[in-house]
């Protein structure tokens, strides 16, 4: 009996669309349509100046040198390497060879677009006599964070590249995938949701949905045991790891005999050592209540948490779907008006304050229902509602008096706006709002989507409206709501699930 | 502060024109990323068997042809003692080997020595770069001109150990063990090889095993690469000629690469995904963080009329259904005498003037609809 690893379309369709029938090199067909690729191509007007000389080669990400060391016979004595860029912004690695003929070719044009440091390394090092190595483990960094370069000769020497200071900053060891995390919302800023199913909307609360710890070592497939880190999940009978769910028999300091691997249905995996374990309890975002429609509603918000890391082309869909066939599943995206931002306050009085660095940023209103949190001076630890924003002096007015006055240098986060709250888990939230001009949520939301898979997944740049398109940067958030419905034939149906799947590109 | 060395090269006699513009088939190439590293992929979905990245094809040298059945993903291809199948593969970098499969091992249960008296076990080929030779005076099979052997030995208990023999450009040969495992299952194998670190992993489901080089000294630092041999699955293993026996396991999803690959998360992806999402350029940087929701769906069914002729009671419901009832079991279950129980019941009021009540022993329903 082979193992179940839910061959579902998520996999199924994507590839059999790419990869229908292998053949001729290079194989696939593009996932990006003609127009996209015609946008990306561009004129050179090549530089010869340099942003790069006076940078410490200790902070380099990429070296590539050429010799004929190891070939003596190659057609060429010498190599020169250089990134440039397009008048459309794209940006190219070029490498020439110097021939015996007093001429240079340049064979090495490759775009830097999707792909990491690692990859743009393996294909400049395919091309004989040239030796290419990343640098500072930076092998996942987006390849167009190169920095613009003149010719730079490498012939048996190294040629070393930079990259942003900001994408350089990012971490070595991609944290994301334990750091976009899903929050509870709540009906007051920074209040703890002890009630899943009031999870309708509102402020992003500081409760994951769920507990969290780590694998200690791998399970594999046939593993009836594993091991968490921080034993802090000894009250849950069910656990998830990846999209699997697993029933626990018992825990023993941290250790849980598993009594149903692939429990709800869903598919068998391998879980790598470091994995997320999330413990998980029937019936706790979702209960029996709906309405007339027999539909119920809920909010959660997903956050990257992350202090650097970027999360690109984000999707969210559904990739395990409810298993019984009278019921079902849709989402929909609300994007906050305004994002988590922290800074230090330039003026201010006990109702508010001004912070000189977002002069003339935002336009008025952006900041209103956000709450303010001040995190050093007088006021620490206190929050307040934005009920006014003045864009061009980037004043904050609060919803109430603080107990002291606000001064000078006081540390202040602005948190992620709510989004729109329902007064209960039958009521649907306002949807298809792409124009409101009243600063009261929601600002921007999308229809409900069936989302089923990756190839239906939505994007978070709902109507291509979000400011930041569909990167989720450090600590930025979004609002996902779901609903769920009964067909009026439905049956009882015990143990049903579904995931919520936040998709993403490292680069 | 370490100073940047880069030479600058002089734009005079530099010739723009020679690069000039991105075009749009180059960000075609950049985007597929198709990259040159020795890389191969089957998918063992049917015939003709062909290489995902390229025009590669596996052939058939055998003389049975596999059976195709059930695998990890999609079709898998069940070998058969007569069947050998081949392809030609050369790794670029010779420091570096990656090669990752499902595969259902087949037990064979030893024979005896009649010499010894002890158990003899059966060996069998999986894969392997090699050019096998028949001594017929000791009676070994041996290799040469090799670059990996992959093959496993049936031991007791239905369990079976494999064994990978690497040659070296030195024609220096390591033969290493790996702990056992359980045959009839359906496992993932990963094995991983760096010369350059001397390092050699095998992942059997995911889970380092151990390896013990249980012949020569020490692992190559470069492998011993022929390109005229071919990567043969199902041709021959190593040891004594008596003792050799063709296997008829399972194999899908054959993936190399002459890469060190050894993280767990790549290869967990490998895995849980399959290998055509280590391909693609765009999916291989692709990652998802998932939130399962557990529950029950209660059901949507009400009951919309009761009738009762006196020895019966029918119930309507919301799904059309009409269910028939003995009176006298209905009244035991349900007698309605305590007020507690309207508790009980799910209501559901379709007016202003609705109500549900106990009244005498029974339940008054009034322009509602009730769940019991």
């Amino acid at each position: 009996m082979p193992l179940d690893f839910g061959n579902n379309p998520q996999f199924g369709q994507l590839f059999n669309a790419n990869f229908s029938g292998g053949g001729a090199d290079p194989g696939g067909q593009l996932s990006l349509t003609k127009a996209q690729i015609a946008s990306l191509a561009g004129n050179l007007t090549l530089t010869f100046e340099d942003e790069t000389s006076e940078l410490d080669i200790s902070n380099a990400v990429l070296r590539v040198a050429f010799s004929t060391t190891t070939n003596p016979y190659l057609p060429f004595i010498g190599g020169l390497f250089s990134v440039q860029q397009a008048d459309n912004g794209t940006k190219m690695f070029i490498g020439g060879f110097d021939s015996d003929f007093q001429d240079t070719i340049f064979p090495m044009q490759i775009p830097l677009i999707g792909q990491s440091l690692q990859e743009l390394s393996d294909t400049i090092g395919s091309f004989e006599g040239v030796r290419s190595e990343v640098l500072n483990g930076r092998e996942l960094m987006d390849s167009k964070n190169l920095i613009n370069t003149a010719f730079y000769s490498g012939t048996d020497r190294w040629v070393y590249f930079f990259a942003d200071a900001e994408a350089f900053n990012e971490s070595t060891e991609p944290t994301l995938f334990k750091n976009i995390k899903t929050f509870l919302t709540s009906v007051e800023p920074n209040l703890s949701q002890n009630i899943p199913t009031q999870s309708l909307g509102g402020f992003i609360s500081p409760t994951e949905v769920y507990e969290t710890d780590t694998l200690e070592s791998g399970v594999s497939f046939y593993d009836t045991e594993l091991s968490v880190v921080n034993n802090n999940l000894s009250d849950f009978a069910l656990i998830q790891i990846q999209d699997e769910i697993l029933a626990v028999d018992d825990w023993n300091e941290g250790t849980a005999i598993i009594s149903e691997r692939q429990s709800h249905g869903t598919p068998i995996r391998f879980h790598p050592v470091g994995s997320l374990v999330r413990g998980i309890k029937n019936n706790d975002l979702f209960d029996t209540k709906f309405n007339k429609n027999r539909k119920q509603y809920r909010c959660i918000a997903i956050r990257n948490e992350t202090t650097n890391e970027y999360a690109k082309d984000v999707k969210v869909y559904f990739n395990l779907l409810s298993r019984n066939l009278l019921s079902g599943t849709r989402l929909a995206i609300e994007i906050p008006r305004s994002e988590f931002r922290s800074g230090e306050a330039s003026s201010g009085s006990t109702t508010f304050f001004s912070d000189t660095s977002l002069e003339n940023i935002f336009a008025d209103d952006h900041y209103v229902t956000a709450a303010v949190t001040f995190t050093t001076g007088a006021n620490s630890g206190q929050t307040r509602i934005v009920v006014s924003y003045n864009g061009e002096t980037g004043t904050f007015f609060l919803d109430s008096q603080l107990p002291s006055e606000i001064n000078s240098g006081d540390g202040y986060y602005v948190d992620t706006a709510p989004s729109q709250r329902i007064v209960t888990g039958e009521v649907a939230p306002e949807i298809g709002i792409l124009d409101q001009s009243s600063p009261v949520p929601p600002y921007l939301i999308g229809e409900f989507q069936e989302a089923q898979y990756f190839i239906e997944g939505v994007s978070i740049d709902v109507d291509g409206r979000r400011t930041n398109g569909a990167t989720l940067g450090p600590k930025q958030a979004i609002y996902v709501w779901i609903e769920r419905e009964l067909e009026d034939i439905n049956e009882e149906f015990s143990n049903n699930r579904m995931f919520v799947t936040v998709g993403y590109s490292r680069v | 502060m370490a100073m940047n060395t880069n030479v600058r090269i002089d734009s005079s006699g530099f010739d723009s024109a020679a690069v000039s513009s991105i075009t749009e088939e180059a960000v075609t190439k950049a985007v597929l990323n198709f990259g040159r590293r020795s890389k191969v992929f089957f998918k063992f979905e049917s015939f003709p068997l062909r290489d995902e990245l390229s025009s590669v094809t596996m052939q058939n040298v055998g003389s049975d042809t596999p059976l195709i059945v059930n695998g990890a993903y999609g079709n898998a291809f069940q070998l058969r003692p007569a069947t050998t199948l081949s392809f030609p593969f050369a790794l670029k970098d010779k420091k570096q080997l990656s090669i990752g499969f499902w595969w259902t091992p087949v037990n064979m249960k030893p024979g005896i020595n009649p010499n010894t008296g002890k158990a003899a076990y059966f060996r069998t080929p999986v894969i392997s770069k090699a050019n096998f030779t028949f001594d017929l005076g000791s009676g070994l099979v041996s290799v040469q001109d090799s670059t990996f052997v992959i093959y496993e030995e049936s031991r007791e208990d239905n369990e079976n150990v494999m064994y990978i023999l690497l040659e070296s450009i030195t024609g220096d040969q390591v033969v290493l063990e790996s702990e056992a495992y359980e045959a009839g299952l359906n496992h993932y194998f990963w094995f991983a090889f760096n010369g350059s670190s001397s390092e050699a992993k095998l992942f059997i489901d995911g889970k380092e095993v151990s390896l013990e080089i249980v012949e020569g000294t020490a692992l190559p630092l470069t492998l011993n690469q022929v390109n005229s041999t071919q990567v043969e699955i199902n041709n021959s293993a190593v040891g004594q000629n008596g003792l050799l026996r063709n296997t008829y396991a399972v194999i899908d999803e054959l993936y190399m690469e002459d890469k060190y690959i050894a993280d767990p998360f790549k290869i967990a992806r490998h895995i849980n995904f399959g290998s055509e999402y280590e391909l693609d350029a765009q999916l291989r940087n692709r990652d998802r963080v998932y939130t399962g929701f557990a529950f029950d769906d209660p059901t949507a069914i009400n009951i919309t009329a009761v009738y009762s002729n006196g020895t019966n009671i029918y119930a309507g419901r919301t799904d059309g259904r009409v269910f028939k009832g003995d009176r006298l079991l209905w009244r035991s279950r349900k007698d309605f005498a305590n007020r507690d129980e309207l508790d009980y019941v799910q209501t559901k009021f379709l007016s202003t003037e609705s109500s549900v009540s106990i009244d005498d022993g029974a339940l008054r329903v009034s322009k509602s609809n009730v769940r019991i």
